[in-house]
């Protein structure tokens, strides 16, 4: 027995045996794991959505003696420019913060730059008005020159124009300057006279026109201004914390629009956010808020206080805005810095410099950075993570009051025309969407299920049985794109042409019924024990087909008397709904049409799956046929049953092509059947295309996946369980 | 075994049945499952009121398949033939005027296998009287107690009404079942074999029961244990194949059966 | 009243319904599945062509579409009722619509001349007319009789000279030119005068038609073997005009090709996966919650796994692939982008879970006395496994391959993420090394559905591709279905047997 060859065969067979021990087990532990991967990679996806803004601080750099007025930085962020008092910009590297280049705005002797604004947010054009009266407006460039594949900031400065403010003899207490998409150049100043000028240089007809506008307003003294960025709208805010509101689109007649009472404190600072909608205040008392217009009920826009922030310690100083979205910066007179989102009035950060009052500071072009200099010109560079701010859990699960909406709403809109746009990422419309295709998807389908379940496994002659359980088996694979294409390209039309004739229908096919109930009764007991099986069905389709031509020949007459021949017009015009023709009732009936299948199947199986001893034991106690079902075979099929609800539903809610086909993908939050609406899944498979990769729209469809992935988990799990539950009670037969 | 029948049948009655009240009557009755096959050939059987009466013989003798014929329960299975009359207290029961809900509500039977419905005992007993439609909740509880009661359960389960009926042991849920069926006050109670599935304890709790129905009902068993036949009936009758073979009061049948066929069967020859 | 109210507490009535449910169940299935077939087989019937003159003397030729009656509310409140006709009318290219509504009240008559043709052409969709004159090899004809044969044997001369013409170009040769620039001349020379229903002339080059016939010269039989010949067309042939007409064959090779790439992906492991749970992992509760997780996956929306293909195969993997293999292409992907191999990885998860599924049942019917039996003769683990446990569970593992099959070709929602393209620039199997080529985007007929349907700027004359696509893959999911039952029935007989 031991010969070599035996001992080499068994070492082969013992060897084999450990091998495939080891690679099945690892190989089946590691797919089973795989499966756990995709919950964890959703996870793994959409969770930076919750994470928080953070600030890191890069480095600390004192620039110069003098004053700093303004700041900036590349886009790149590797080099950073500051503007001084004295007219020098001195250009410096982020990393090793030394000046390589210094370039200068020429100044008369004892000429200081008092005030600077930077006048657009896609480029580093700004003005600067000194103590003389003087405003000089230029633009910096800082262009990437690629040497050996190696980037080099190249900056420049051009001037565009210089001029001589018209405030002769009083001192300029604010400056604010704009250069809008057209190249007009909108500068607006007020003095110590408190005359509010305004100086706009249209581009196009190269004309200059001139402005003081304080005649508009009262004597209150003027504490603040900002245009918005394409130089439309004036606001100015007073020491009594009256806002007045300028239409300046015609240059050459600003209009006052409406002035009002923002707070009692005076406002102290005030910027446009990017989408020249929102208005940031700040006022004296640290008051922070973000207004827009708003129609009210007369139907006239006025600017509503739309968010309040967290509260400064000290009166607001500056407001910065990002170019990127809708971060803002409110600095107070402590040198207090918080970084504050609009749309979701999120207060992201907290930080300071250092003690010392700031007096500048600037978000990077791609607001990755941010640059701050204090009163001892020690300027700090911060990188800023922030890459999710529009996202929070409030404006994916609670009313957000978007610009230009009027009031707080549910609102699903992710991408729009421009880069201003605010993204409006409410996952409520979506999931509403879903649960309402799902909705109207149960209640045709589970009825009509279940009744046909009941009749086949109980009533129906074995023989029939046989023939209707696979076909029905099949139909639940039929591919849902078939069923989405034809709901979208034939029951649509079908359905809206026919509208009148499908209502009409479902109301006559239950009198028709009811013919069929009471003529049933006369037909003699023991006639009817005498039928084969199946003939109440073949005594039920005469009278669905004469309901079906009663239908056919009456609904016409019927619309043109009562509806006035068209009955989508009537419903327009009598009961205010529109009639879409990709609309829920369609999905209802192409979504319910692919339910069934799932539902029939496993209910039936339940049903025809309760013991015989039971129903035997019901009939010998007297019970009719239905009284056995009703009280015996139902209740011992529901943990059957209920799974099979459930699986139908997990079906409806994750569905994509039939939505997406079926309905109009409206994102609209209205339970009529005659509009549709647009679900979680459909929206997945439209917009993930498009998004870019790890941005916000990315991760929040990663998360409606995680959703969509949870909901079905959650509702197969319960089929599973209560569904074995309620099979264990029944388990001793 | 053949023994024992002997012993048991000392202490059996002489019963006449020329004297008895008969309540149900077969004439010339020939069932069919399929076209091909007769089950039942000819047979002509009156069974008399308030008494207990068993069939007997081998299996596949056509035994159960008479027996239920008596509430029709054979009409649910598809393709069956029935030709000759079956009346019950001189009523045809396949006459147009009888509502096969009713008769079931007089006929009452128990089940070879316990079949108690997976509800509370109190649910159970109750099924009857309810889907016959009776609502009002203290009748119903009467009638529950009252069926319990006679079939013995009472004691062991008043307290537990509620409880499933699936907690009860095997010999307690076929005496529910018994229980369910007297709930619906019937007349006669069929009983296809319905100690089989049981031990000996619980089957001896069941023949007390039945010894103590038959004052009030007609009780017809099934059975393939000659003892328990010449323990509980007072008529037994003998089929084979599809025909009664015999028909006499137990005693005379076990003691002197007239025809070869039964005697060899009870002295054991075969089956 | 009593007797009523006892008739429906015995609930004679409630079976009635539930019988109605059954009925309105059956009809629907009926009705969709009719549709599809009258619709899908009838497109390719060459239906007779008429010709339409209207009261203002206008005349259409095409096909009898569709019909339906208009109504128009008046100002009074009374209604008329307006019957109107659809005709396909063809000639986009000079009426600029191919359907044309008309009031049956302005026709004036109809007629089946003869002699219309309905030419199918490459692009802008079919033409009706009359043939008037065919000049080819030098020589014209215009007698009417030898009109259709003569254009007949231009359209094969013509055919054939483009075939040359292809084959030169394909040779590479640069002597060649010459050859192929008179080829050029020659085939545009082959031109056919067409007279249009409204009398205007217009003449074509015979290599812009693909063919044409007369239908209402055509008897019964040579309407069945155009009808065929048709079918065979859809079937084998390349889609033209954005896929609104030609064939499919590219999104049937695609859609072949994705699901052999996804079973060859699917069974190892999920076979692996289920032989695992039942020999290998120790029953207990972890067991019990794997089982259910695996039976609960069957039911996440393939979207789901359709979003986590994008994100982790493509971006992810892809992304990797490329920066690590594929950098000098970069930032052009070439494995961080959809292709057919994600597209399979993607499917592969998504049946995942119906494979183990199966593949579970048929280890499960295995009986256990044969697998102790073999074990107690001193065989291992795995030769015990591998002798009796697969073998036995094959017909399993096949249903379970045969269901992810059916449920991978019909799914379409996570292709459209991870690869699926609408018409894709080359095969991802060809000729060229390394002869298949995984990164490659493909076509698919349930995406073909959607995009003819749903994209097509012309979606009223792609419809009926639609409907023929759509009945194909109807077809095919069915039958895989049906053998998968079979299969199913085959095993459960076969260990039915055995256990006695």
């Amino acid at each position: 027995m031991n010969n070599p060859e035996n001992i080499k065969h068994k070492k082969r067979v013992t060897r084999n045996n450990k091998i495939a021990s080891y690679v099945i087990s690892a190989g089946g532990f590691g797919i089973i794991l795989s499966i756990a991967a995709i919950l964890l990679f959703l996870v793994y996806k959409s969770y930076p959505l919750s994470s928080d803004a953070n600030l890191e601080k890069i480095s600390t750099a004192s620039s110069g003696k003098n004053k700093v007025i303004l700041m900036g930085m590349d886009r790149f962020q590797e080099i950073n420019y500051s503007l001084s008092e004295n007219g020098e910009i001195s250009f410096s590297s982020n990393s090793s913060r030394k000046v390589f280049s210094v370039k200068n705005i020429d100044l008369e002797e004892n000429e200081r730059i008092i005030f600077a604004d930077k006048g657009s947010l896609r480029n580093e054009t700004f003005a600067l008005i000194t103590n003389l009266n003087r405003i000089i407006t230029a633009e910096i460039k800082m262009t990437a020159k690629y040497q050996n594949d190696k980037r080099q900031i190249v900056p420049s400065l051009e001037i565009i124009e210089e001029f001589k403010a018209d405030s002769s003899g009083f001192s300029i207490k604010n400056f604010i300057f704009t250069f809008n998409e057209n190249s007009d150049r909108i500068y607006s100043w007020t003095d110590s006279g408190n005359n509010l000028n305004l100086r706009i240089f249209g581009f196009d007809d190269e004309e200059i026109f001139q402005h003081n506008l304080s005649g508009f307003m009262n004597s209150d003294e003027i504490k603040s201004c900002a245009v918005n960025h394409s130089g439309e709208i004036l606001i100015c805010g007073t020491k009594t914390g009256e806002l007045f509101w300028f239409d300046i689109s015609d240059f050459e007649e600003p209009e006052l629009i409406d002035n009002w009472k923002a707070g009692e404190s005076e406002i102290t600072a005030m910027e446009f956010l990017l989408g020249d909608n929102s208005l940031v205040t700040g006022d004296g008392k640290g008051f922070v808020s973000v207004w827009f217009p708003v129609r009210n009920s007369e139907g006239v826009q006025k600017f509503n206080r739309i968010h309040k922030f967290k509260k400064h310690q000290r009166s607001v100083e500056r407001i910065f805005v990002s170019s990127r979205n809708r971060t803002f910066m409110t600095i107070d007179a402590g040198g207090e810095i918080i970084l504050n989102y609009s749309t979701t009035c999120h207060t992201s950060l907290k930080f300071r410099q250092s003690q010392k009052k700031v007096v500048s500071a600037s978000f990077s072009p791609k607001s990755d950075a941010i640059l701050v200099t204090d009163e001892e010109n020690s300027t700090g560079i911060y990188t800023l993570d922030d890459k999710h701010p529009e996202v929070s859990f409030k404006t994916l699960f609670n009313k957000v009051w978007y610009e230009g909406y009027p009031e707080p709403d549910f609102v699903w809109q992710s991408s729009g025309g421009s880069d201003e746009f605010e993204p409006k990422m409410s996952l409520i419309p979506l999931i509403f969407g879903t649960l309402k295709g799902t909705f109207y998807a149960m209640i045709f389908s589970v009825p009509l299920a279940i009744l046909a379940a009941i009749y086949v496994s109980q009533f129906a002659p074995k023989k029939f049985a046989l023939i209707v359980k696979p076909t029905v088996e099949i139909m639940a694979a039929l591919p849902s794109v078939v069923i989405g294409f034809l709901a979208g390209l034939y029951f649509s039309p079908l359905f809206e042409k026919n509208l009148m004739f499908l209502f009409f229908f479902t109301a006559i096919l239950p009198v028709f019924f009811l013919f069929a109930i009471i003529s049933w009764k006369y037909i003699p007991e023991e006639k009817k024990v005498k039928l084969p099986g199946g003939s109440e069905m073949l005594y039920v389709i005469p009278f669905a087909v004469m309901a079906f031509i009663a239908a056919s020949f009456l609904s016409i007459p019927i619309e043109n008397t009562f509806f006035g021949g068209n009955i989508n017009q009537w419903f327009y015009e009598v009961l205010d709904t529109k009639y879409d023709q990709r609309n829920s009732l369609v999905v209802g009936f192409a979504l319910g049409f692919a339910v069934i299948p799932i539902i029939f199947t496993i209910s039936e199986d339940a049903l025809s799956n309760v013991p015989k001893s039971l129903t035997s034991a019901a009939l010998a106690l007297g019970a009719s046929r239905w009284q056995t079902v009703k009280r015996i075979v139902i209740p011992a099929a529901a943990g059957g049953i209920f799974s099979a609800i459930m699986l139908g539903l997990g079906r409806a809610i994750g569905e994509t092509m039939i939505v997406l086909m079926a309905t109009g993908n409206t994102p609209i939050l209205e339970m009529n059947p005659f509009n549709g609406f647009r679900a979680m899944s459909a929206t997945i498979a439209v917009e993930i295309p498009e998004a870019p990769v790890d941005g916000s729209l990315y991760r929040v469809l990663f998360l409606t996946a995680l959703l969509l992935f949870v909901f079905t988990f959650i509702i197969n799990s319960l089929a599973a369980v209560i569904g074995d539950k309620l099979r264990k009670k029944y388990a001793r037969f | 075994m053949v023994v024992n029948i002997k012993s048991s049948l000392s202490n059996l009655q002489q019963n006449d049945i020329q004297n008895e009240k008969i309540i149900i009557e077969t004439r010339n009755l020939d069932f069919y499952y399929t076209s091909e096959k007769k089950s039942l050939i000819n047979v002509n059987i009156q069974i008399p009121e308030k008494k207990v009466t068993a069939f007997i013989g081998p299996s596949g003798c056509g035994k159960s398949t008479l027996l239920r014929n008596f509430n029709r329960m054979n009409d649910l299975i598809p393709g069956i033939k029935l030709e000759g009359q079956i009346l019950i207290e001189g009523q045809d029961i396949f006459d147009k005027s009888v509502r096969l809900e009713d008769l079931r509500k007089k006929v009452g039977m128990v089940f070879q296998k316990s079949n108690p419905f997976p509800m509370s005992i109190w649910e159970n007993v109750a099924f009857g009287p309810k889907v016959n439609g009776e609502t009002n909740s203290g009748t119903l509880n009467e009638m529950v107690e009252s069926a319990l009661k006679q079939a013995d359960l009472w004691k062991e389960v008043k307290d537990r009404l509620t409880d499933s009926a699936l907690d009860l042991s095997g010999g307690q849920q076929q005496r529910l079942c018994i229980a369910r069926a007297l709930a619906n006050k019937p007349d006669i109670i069929l009983m296809d074999e319905p100690a089989s599935a049981l031990d000996p304890i619980s089957t001896g709790k069941i023949e007390e029961t039945i010894e103590e129905l038959k004052s009030n009902y007609t009780v017809v068993i099934v059975t393939h244990n000659m003892q328990q036949a010449a323990r509980v009936s007072d008529y037994t009758a003998f089929m084979m194949v599809g025909e009664l073979i015999e028909f006499n009061d137990t005693k005379t049948l076990f003691t002197t059966p007239e025809k070869k066929l039964t005697e060899e069967y009870i002295t054991g020859r075969f089956g | 009243m009593n007797s009523l109210k006892e008739y429906f507490r015995k609930g004679d009535p409630y079976v009635l319904l539930s019988s109605l449910g059954l009925i309105l169940s059956l009809v629907m299935v009926v009705f969709f599945v009719g549709i599809i077939l009258v619709k899908g087989l009838s497109i390719f019937w060459p239906s007779d062509v008429e010709l339409v003159q209207l009261k203002d003397g206008t005349k259409y030729l095409g096909e009898l579409w569709s019909s339906e009656e208009n109504k128009i509310t008046n100002p009074d409140h009374s209604i008329n009722v307006v019957p109107k006709v659809q005709y396909k009318t063809g000639n986009r290219d000079i009426y600029g619509f191919d359907f044309k509504w008309i009031d049956k009240s302005e026709i004036v008559s109809i007629s089946n001349p003869a002699d219309a043709t309905v030419f199918e052409r490459k692009e802008y969709g079919n033409f009706y007319g009359f043939i008037k004159k065919v000049a080819f090899k030098g020589k014209e004809y215009t007698k009417n009789n030898e009109l259709f044969d003569k254009a007949t044997e231009a359209l094969d001369y013509s055919e054939n000279l483009v075939e040359k013409q292809a084959d030169l170009m394909k040779s590479g040769n640069p002597d060649a030119e010459d050859k192929i620039e008179k080829l050029n001349a020659e085939i545009s020379s082959i031109q056919i005068l067409i007279e249009s229903a409204d009398g205007s002339l217009n003449t074509f080059s015979l290599s812009k038609f693909v063919g044409f016939y007369q239908p209402n010269q055509m008897n019964l039989f040579e309407k069945s073997i155009h009808y065929l010949l048709n079918i065979w067309t859809f079937i084998s042939g390349e889609p033209r005009e954005s896929n609104t007409e030609g064939g499919v064959f590219p999104a049937i090779f695609g859609t072949v090709m994705m699901v052999i790439l996804m079973s060859v992906l699917v069974v190892p492991f999920g076979v692996l996966a289920a032989v695992y749970l039942n020999e290998y992992a120790k029953q207990g509760l972890l067991t019990r919650i794997i089982r259910l997780s695996v039976n609960n996956l069957a039911g996440v929306p393939s979207i789901v796994y359709g979003i986590f293909g994008l994100g982790f195969f493509i971006y992810m993997i892809g992304g990797s692939i490329d920066t690590f293999f594929f950098s000098e292409k970069l930032p052009e992907p070439t494995y961080g982008t959809g292709g057919i191999l994600w597209a399979s990885l993607t499917l592969a998860l998504l049946t995942l879970p119906v494979v183990v599924v199966a593949t579970e049942e048929g280890i499960l019917a295995v009986p256990k006395a044969n697998k102790e039996g073999a074990l107690a003769l001193g065989a291992t683990k795995w030769q015990m496994i591998r002798k009796i446990v697969l073998p036995n569970a094959a017909p399993g593992i096949l249903t379970g391959l045969i269901l992810a099959i059916s449920r991978g070709a019909g799914e379409v929602a996570p292709l459209m993420i991870t690869g699926v393209v609408k018409l894709a620039p080359a095969m991802p199997l060809d000729t060229i090394f390394p002869f298949f080529h995984p990164d490659r985007k493909f076509m698919h007929l349930g995406f073909h559905i959607y995009d003819v349907g749903f994209q097509s700027p012309n979606v009223e004359a792609a419809v009926p591709m639609v409907y023929s696509t759509a009945l194909l893959l109807i077809i095919i999911v069915v039958f895989l279905n049906l053998l998968a039952i079979f299969l199913r029935n085959k095993m459960r007989k076969k260990y039915k047997s055995a256990s006695f």
